[in-house]
């Protein structure tokens, strides 16, 4: 705000004082885009001068100037473009888009916009257009590759799954892992009312066993997905301490900062209409082998059934045997084509289902048809905006429906005194959201064989009269006659196609920003903002059998959900801007901030099943309601939170290329005990724009090296640092009795927030007329008093503690090299490539434990855990027993022997380097855009595959079944070398098998790197002639694909980026998630 | 803006407004008492008694598999995390530091608390032990104590024992003259402030265990336990006072379910499945002697057709523990299953802490070591009648299915006296009755005590079919640690590292 003041006055003051020297003439023109659009709203300015103007609607413009002036064309998102007058009087002018255009402008904290050339700090900064141009249904998920440093993981499931956002590495070991989001100004919601659990997690500190098994365990969304894409204007990211210190404690992941579409820049009615429609499919499935069906090794097989080769003896089936239907495994008889009994009683040939896993799921959709409508007059500037999603996920049964409504509006009240107002309302409705399937996939009840047709498990989920599915020995009508296995996906759909989970939330964002100028040189800035959400839910499941069959309880729930989130932010800026002497400038700004968060939740639900069936009411209850108060299981609960701070900013800058910045925040947090509830940050950066003082010649273009130093934090989660007790009225013989309980998670009551210090340099370099250019950022912090609900033995009473843990430390390169390597008239193009690669370190823990286990599975045989000095995310596995001769030790059976005395290192979770390619080719009217990125090295924790891999589903498993092997050892008590054979069906089973006998080492491990094609847009602009015939301007139609296809990938039978959850390892662990898509559409864009 | 109230508003919203910071000795005695580890709750034998012990004392039906006999990580982390964290030691760490800060005048009349606590923590510690060997105790619970965490040592299983004895012997000393108060006989949850059912359950728990160490240290129990037997005045049992057709209610220690609890074991017992008729106890212990309790404890079950209906097996048998699962699969309707009203469907089914039938055993099974075998006789012959009347009891609880006629004091005599358990022959083969009709009282409902003194005494002779997973073809004679302490308390861990095996024995197991 400041900087658009200064500049208005500045336009005030200089019109004022110039004096016509030069004959002078009009000159007009239209000022194009790369696509030959016309761009309004360019700032035309006479260099040198004050004189400018600014294109209209049609990007024509008309400025009186004398013959030899020169003329700058600029705009943010665009490289500024020099042309001298000549003695023409049409001055047309083509100028190219760039997101890392020098001169523009950048919103960054607290909303104060500063010019890019003046940051001491990396931001980066990401157009409209690219966050808009493939369709996707959430800003985030469309920002992958287009930052360096920032990496997106969007959870699969479509556009009603979360979408995480890590910046810089590892700033937090528990907690706050998302960075924070500010909406025109007002820190908004993302999914803070989860708490410190966050969402989509399952397992994780203080429960590194927990695998998400039978939980709830559909995949939620977070608070940044309700961003309508069509509406943001602009994007900052601010990556490092120094730039989002202003934030203090909610700042240590980094900052995204939001801007909204404002009004139009010209006067007059525009109105602006996109449309975008994509279909989605399952994709990047596992590769099954379609040759063997259910069964196991001979032994097992033998050992079950009295056969061999795993058939059952049935005399009711043709040829007197049937599949063993209730196998896992999928080492049985090799599929003939027989005829044989099914577990549903038909008669089915014994065949392979080669796509019995991609018939799950569904064709997906997306539709989203956005309008606006802008208008500018003396005193009011507004534009207004709405939108409808349709969405249909390739999860069977689940669908999303969003209407966003937007308002963003500057009233000019007087010269002094102007308000900008916005509101932002957002209505969801989620069906059945997706959810993870690690009922299905990571567990041996989920497995189906590869004989099971899907259309027969989707018919079989429920009998004929509408009731959940009978399995064999269930003495209900319509069982099963045969024991079958993949109750998981019987279950699965019987949730998705028959009970239903209705999500309903209505959003409002609103601010309102005062921006009074006082006097000349004294600024007010007032902004009250909310973000306000009302949540419900209804989870009707339906009753599974008929009511003849209960016991003491019946079937069947209804559950109702409801919440209410609420943040109330505020904050005041008075700013002083003066000179010194003539080059050096300052200003000087003190402020206050103020944010309350409210989160209620409120939960009731029937118990013990339904009275009548069917009814979904909880009056219907069989038990005494659940209203969500048990203390092991909290869901009523109120969670309040208090933060404000005293900010104080000092701006210094010399001859407009030396800039400097000082700021300092005081801050007080409810969330922490009251006597650490104060404490401070501070930072400072400097940039210098050496280019203008050494008045460097081309192929120099610009240079500016930056230095900045920040401290921001993290305080604790409300209410975690509490020491105390739960009561529950408990109904028991002596009637309702106070039940006085100690928590399982501990508190703290010394607990200090944790404090990150960073130091950052960097350049920004520009060659050849601004056609290459490169920003390289190098940036070390460390992070001390690291906040973490440490696992503990439960021998000490509880299984977690909130401590001061220790301290963590990151370093990394950021490099971003952007080119235009032909630009001619008919054909152009521009390309962006960045790199990160980010090392993070435990340096030290405070002497409570000697290593922090972040995740641990199979009976401890694999866990991610680090020690002092070790690097974050590695991969700790028990190795394979040798003996002195580094010989592997093979048992009597003929498996390794594996060592439980020691772990192995055997990878990190974390990549090496990721990032980011994007080109844009321009060929007349027509476009292509693509954008890939990759991850390489770092390895994925699997469990999940190495139980279907040991069940033999996967083509991997085909190589051994003829031959068997000999595993290369000695055997563990005679020492003899190993002559033991042993099956195909036997070594999979085994070395493959779930706990901490398998050989985990190769079973759950692998490496994980990738080039993946994210995007790809072909564009082509209607001319204007044929448009305007049709009432529109600005016609363009595109085709678009999303998530095309891997270039390379290291990884088999799983999508890189299945794993959900935002804790900081959550990505390097797959837990059984759903299937990965890829998408295909159009979308259109018109101008009225 | 005026923000001069916010520096006191901070300190208001720091503390959860859903939880309380004071502490209260009856709160946290009714926490400790309404414990589902000892009611016969869903998790419980779902996850744990159905998994473990009551496989490896065959109280229950399983199907055959290749790693039936393979411990569940996971959820025997779950069961110790009930013990410690908060569970009964966390919770009775915070009263002692409740009642350590008491004034000292308050202390003599808030120990009854301390006391009862006591006798449960003991109670269940020994539990404990009997599944894992050396556990942390006295070093254990050090968040609840004093706010930091003080990684515990592995407490010898044979001195824990013996602080186990003589607290539960200091205990039931206490409750012989302590006064009830109105606070505790409403937090009482258990007992309902009966002050002699605290005696009796500290002293018969103190015999049971006595009875548990007589194998390898008959020096130390053999005297105990007879100056119990022999002063029934001093040391009073929950005996139901040696009366055949007692009231269990009355006089033996059941943990009963809270009042709004409206669930039954349905889903505990059909899901692995487990509410078949496990083959021994019904094909070779009940059916020979034509038990009376075999209606209150099975159904017959039967086949459903539609073309005839359900059709009702004619008698009760049990599949053979030699069945494939195959043959489960198909044959199953043709065999009985638990008893719906009596078990599976009873929602106020509440958890036996300790039984009359139960002591009774025990105190047969002294008598015919140390003492008189016509002790024995009538001791073993109470015990047997006393089970009989309590099965029938849990029967006629029921909401559900069918009531059975509890058979005259006639019948059950006969029973007792003249069936194929009738208590005759060798020493040996008395013990083996006691052994077995102990074994058969406690079912999977006490696998615990059953799988326990399966081990102690290798009664009955059961045999066990040989499980194909390798170094799984057993059962285990305890239990792994979990990993969940082995991994986050790995430094005392080392010390207990070599005898964490499958087959190292419990110190009481000859």
């Amino acid at each position: 705000m400041k900087q658009f003041y200064q500049r208005c006055f500045a336009v005030l003051l200089l019109s004022l004082l110039t004096v016509a020297a030069y004959a002078q003439k009009p000159v007009t023109g239209t000022v194009t885009d790369g696509t030959r659009n016309p761009v309004p709203g360019v700032n035309v300015k006479v260099k040198g001068t004050a004189t400018g103007t600014v294109t209209n609607g049609d990007g024509k413009y008309t400025i009186t100037v004398s013959e030899g002036a020169v003329l700058v064309f600029s705009m943010i998102g665009y490289t500024p473009k020099e042309l001298t007058v000549g003695a023409a009087s049409t001055l047309n002018v083509s100028i190219a888009e760039n997101a890392n255009a020098l001169n523009e402008v950048v919103v960054t904290s607290l909303g104060i916009k500063k010019e890019t050339k003046a940051l001491g700090y990396a931001v980066s900064t990401v157009t409209a257009k690219e966050i808009t141009q493939a369709g996707s249904t959430n800003f985030g998920s469309a920002l992958y590759g287009k930052a360096a440093g920032v990496k997106i993981t969007t959870a699969p499931g479509g556009s009603s799954s979360a979408v995480n956002v890590q910046i810089r590495g590892i700033n937090s070991l528990a907690y706050n892992r998302q960075p924070l989001y500010v909406v025109d100004g007002v820190m908004i919601r993302n999914d803070q009312q989860n708490g410190p659990g966050g969402a989509n997690n399952n397992g994780g500190l203080g429960n590194p066993n927990g695998s998400g098994f039978g939980a709830n365990d559909r995949i939620k969304g977070n608070g940044m997905l309700d961003i309508n894409p069509a509406d943001i204007e602009s994007l900052t990211i601010l990556k490092g301490a120094s730039a989002s210190a202003l934030y203090g404690s909610d700042a240590a992941s980094g900052v995204i900062v939001i801007t909204t579409k404002k009004g139009s820049k010209n006067r007059g009615l525009g109105i602006d209409f996109n449309y975008t429609a994509s279909i989605e499919n399952a994709a990047f499935l596992p590769e099954f082998q379609n040759e063997y069906g259910p069964g196991y090794d001979a032994a097992t097989n033998l050992g079950a059934n009295g056969n061999a080769e795993g058939w059952v003896t049935d005399a009711t089936s043709p040829g007197g045997l049937r599949p063993y239907f209730r196998a896992y495994g999928q080492y049985g008889p090799k599929f003939d084509g027989r005829d044989v009994k099914w577990w549903d009683g038909s008669i089915r040939p014994y065949v392979a289902q080669p796509n019995n896993y991609k018939d799950i799921f569904d064709t997906g959709f997306n539709s989203n048809a956005n309008v606006s409508i802008s208008n500018q007059t003396d005193k009011l500037n507004y534009r207004f905006s709405a939108t409808r999603m349709d969405y249909k996920g390739i999860t069977p049964g689940s669908k999303q429906q969003r209407n966003t409504f937007g308002l963003n509006s500057t009233i000019k009240m007087s010269d002094k005194l102007s308000a900008d107002i916005v509101v932002n309302y957002m209505n969801t409705k989620t069906h059945n959201r997706s959810g993870l399937m690690g009922n299905v996939l990571n567990s041996f009840d989920g497995f189906f064989s590869r004989a099971e047709d899907m259309d027969l498990l989707k018919s079989a989920y429920q009998n004929s009269a509408g009731y959940k599915y009978s399995l064999n020995g269930s003495n209900r009508p319509e069982a099963f006659i045969y024991n079958i296995r993949a109750t998981g996906i019987l279950d699965f759909f019987w949730n998705q196609y028959k009970n239903s989970y209705d999500e309903t939330e209505n959003r409002l964002l609103s601010s309102a920003t005062l921006n009074y100028n006082i006097i000349n040189k004294l600024k007010l800035r007032g902004r009250i903002g909310s973000d306000v959400t009302a949540t419900t839910t209804e989870d009707k499941r339906y009753s599974e059998y008929p009511l003849a069959y209960n016991g003491t309880s019946s079937t069947g729930s209804y559950a109702a959900i409801k919440g209410n989130y609420s943040i109330l932010y505020g904050d005041a800026l008075l700013t002083y801007t003066d000179k010194i002497a003539s080059d050096f400038d300052f200003s000087l700004t003190g402020g206050f901030q103020s944010r309350s968060e409210n989160y209620k939740d409120q939960f009731a639900a029937t118990t013990n099943g339904f009275i009548s069936e069917n009814w979904f009411t909880l009056s219907n209850s069989l038990g005494t309601i659940d209203n969500g108060i048990d203390p092991n299981n909290l869901k009523t609960k109120r969670q309040e939170l208090l933060k404000y701070a005293y900010v104080g900013i000092g701006n210094f800058s010399y001859k407009n290329y030396l800039f400097l910045e000082a700021t300092a925040r005081s801050e007080y947090s409810s969330t922490l005990p009251p006597q650490n509830n104060n404490y401070q940050y501070y930072s400072f950066n400097s940039g210098f724009v050496f280019s203008e003082a050494l008045k460097l010649a081309e192929p120099f273009s610009y240079g500016k090296l930056r230095a900045s130093y920040g401290v921001v934090g993290n305080d604790a989660p409300i209410y975690e640092s509490n020491i105390a007790y739960s009561q529950s009225p408990i109904q028991s013989v002596n009637g309702s009795v106070p039940s006085l309980t100690l928590p399982s998670k501990y508190g703290n009551l010394n607990l200090k927030p944790e404090r990150k210090y960073e130091t950052e340099i960097g350049t920004e370099l520009r060659f050849f007329k601004s056609r290459v250019g490169l920003d390289v950022s190098y940036y070390t912090n460390h992070i001390e008093d690291q906040i973490l609900s440490l696992t503990t033995s439960p021998s000490t009473g509880a299984t977690s503690q909130l401590v001061n843990v220790g301290e963590i430390a990151n370093k990394g390169l950021e490099i971003a090299l952007n080119g235009t390597p032909v630009s001619g008239k008919d054909f152009s193009w521009n390309t962006r490539l960045n790199y990160s690669f980010n090392r993070s370190k435990l340096v030290s823990l405070n002497g409570t434990v000697p290593e922090l286990i972040f995740y641990e599975a199979e009976a401890s045989a694999v866990r991610i855990s680090a020690k002092p000095g070790e690097s974050l995310g590695n991969i700790y596995v028990y190795p394979r027993a040798t003996n002195a001769a580094g010989q592997y030790l093979i048992n009597d059976d003929g498996f390794y022997v594996i060592d439980k005395s020691r772990y192995v290192n055997a990878g990190n979770i974390l990549p090496k380097a990721i990032g980011g390619l994007t080109n844009t080719f321009r060929y007349k009217n027509f476009t292509l855009d693509f954008t890939a990125d990759y991850r390489f090295g770092g390895q994925m924790v699997s469990p999940p595959l190495k139980y279907a891999t040991g069940a033999g589903m996967y083509t991997n498993s085909l190589d051994l079944r003829e031959s068997g092997i000999t595993l290369e050892g000695v055997n563990e008590t005679t020492g003899a070398v190993n002559t033991k054979h042993i099956s195909g069906a036997e070594y999979y089973m085994n070395e493959f098998d779930w706990g901490n006998n398998a050989w985990n080492e190769k079973a759950t491990i692998y490496d994980n790197s990738f080039i993946k094609l994210r995007e790809a847009i072909i564009g082509y602009t209607v001319s204007d002639n044929f448009s305007k015939k049709l009432g529109m301007t600005n016609l363009r139609v595109s085709l678009i694909g999303r998530n095309l296809f891997y270039f390379w990938k290291t990884i088999k039978n799983l999508d890189p980026e299945a794993p959900v959850g935002n804790q900081w390892y959550s990505q390097g662990v797959d837990a059984g998630s759903t299937a990965a898509t890829r998408s295909f559409g159009f979308s259109l864009n018109a101008k009225f | 803006m005026t923000f001069s109230g916010c520096k006191k508003s901070l300190e208001e919203k720091f503390y959860n407004p859903e939880v309380s910071t004071t502490a209260s000795l009856p709160g946290f005695l009714t926490d400790l008492i309404n414990n589902d580890r000892v009611r016969p709750s869903y998790w419980n034998l779902r996850t744990f008694l159905l998994m473990h012990s009551a496989v490896y004392s065959q109280t229950t039906f399983f199907t055959p598999d290749n790693a039936m006999y393979e411990q569940q990580d996971g959820y025997t982390n779950d069961y110790w995390r009930d013990y410690y964290s908060p569970g009964v030691l966390g919770i009775y760490r915070a009263m002692e530091k409740t009642y350590a800060a008491l004034p000292e005048a308050e202390k003599a009349s808030k120990q009854i608390y301390m006391e009862a606590a006591k006798i449960v923590l003991y109670d269940q510690t020994a539990q404990m032990i009997d599944n894992f060997g050396d556990i942390p105790f006295s070093e254990a619970g050090s968040l609840p104590s004093s706010n930091i965490i003080t990684l515990p040592k592995f407490d010898d299983q044979v001195q824990l024992y013996n602080l186990v004895l003589d607290g539960l012997k200091s205990s039931g000393t206490f409750f012989a003259t302590a006064k009830a108060n109105a606070d505790f006989t409403k937090a009482d949850i258990l007992n309902s402030g009966s002050l002699t059912k605290w005696q009796r359950y500290a002293n018969s728990i103190r015999f049971r265990l006595l009875m548990r160490i007589s194998n390898v240290n008959e020096a130390v129990a053999r005297p105990a336990v007879l100056e119990m037997l022999n002063n029934s005045t001093t040391y009073p049992l929950v005996d139901g006072e040696n009366v055949l057709d007692y009231n269990p209610l009355l006089t033996d220690i059941l943990l009963r379910p809270l009042t709004n609890f409206a669930d039954d074991l349905t889903k505990a017992l059909n899901e692995l499945p487990s509410f078949y008729a496990p083959d021994y106890m019904l094909n070779t212990v009940m059916n020979p002697s034509n038990d009376p309790r075999i209606p209150v404890y099975f159904d017959k079950y039967g086949t459903t057709t539609a073309s005839t209906g359900f059709v009702q097996n004619p008698t009760y048998r049990a599949m053979p523990i030699t069945f494939t699962a195959s043959q489960v699969e198909t044959e199953n309707t043709k065999y009985a299953v638990i008893d719906s009203a009596t078990i599976w469907m009873n929602q106020y089914l509440p958890g036996p802490v300790i039984t009359a039938s139960e002591v009774n055993f025990l105190k047969a099974e002294a008598q015919e070591r140390w003492g008189s075998t016509e002790l024995a006789k009538a001791h073993y012959e109470t015990a047997v009648s006393q089970s009989v009347t309590f099965y029938y009891y849990l029967n006629n609880l029921s909401l559900k299915g069918n009531k059975e006629v509890k058979p005259t004091p006639a019948a059950i005599n006969t029973f007792v006296t003249t069936s194929t358990i009738a208590y005759t022959g060798t020493t040996g083969n008395k013990l083996n009755q006691i052994g077995t009709q102990k074994w058969l009282h406690f079912g999977f409902l006490q696998a615990q005590q059953a799988w326990a003194e399966y081990r102690r005494t290798k009664i009955p002779a059961l045999t066990f079919p040989t499980g194909g997973k390798a170094g799984f073809a057993t059962p285990p004679t305890r239990l792994l640690y979990p990993s969940i302490e082995k991994t986050n308390n790995s430094v005392n861990y080392q010390a207990v590292q070599a005898k964490d095996t499958r087959t190292n024995k419990i110190f009481w197991m000859p």
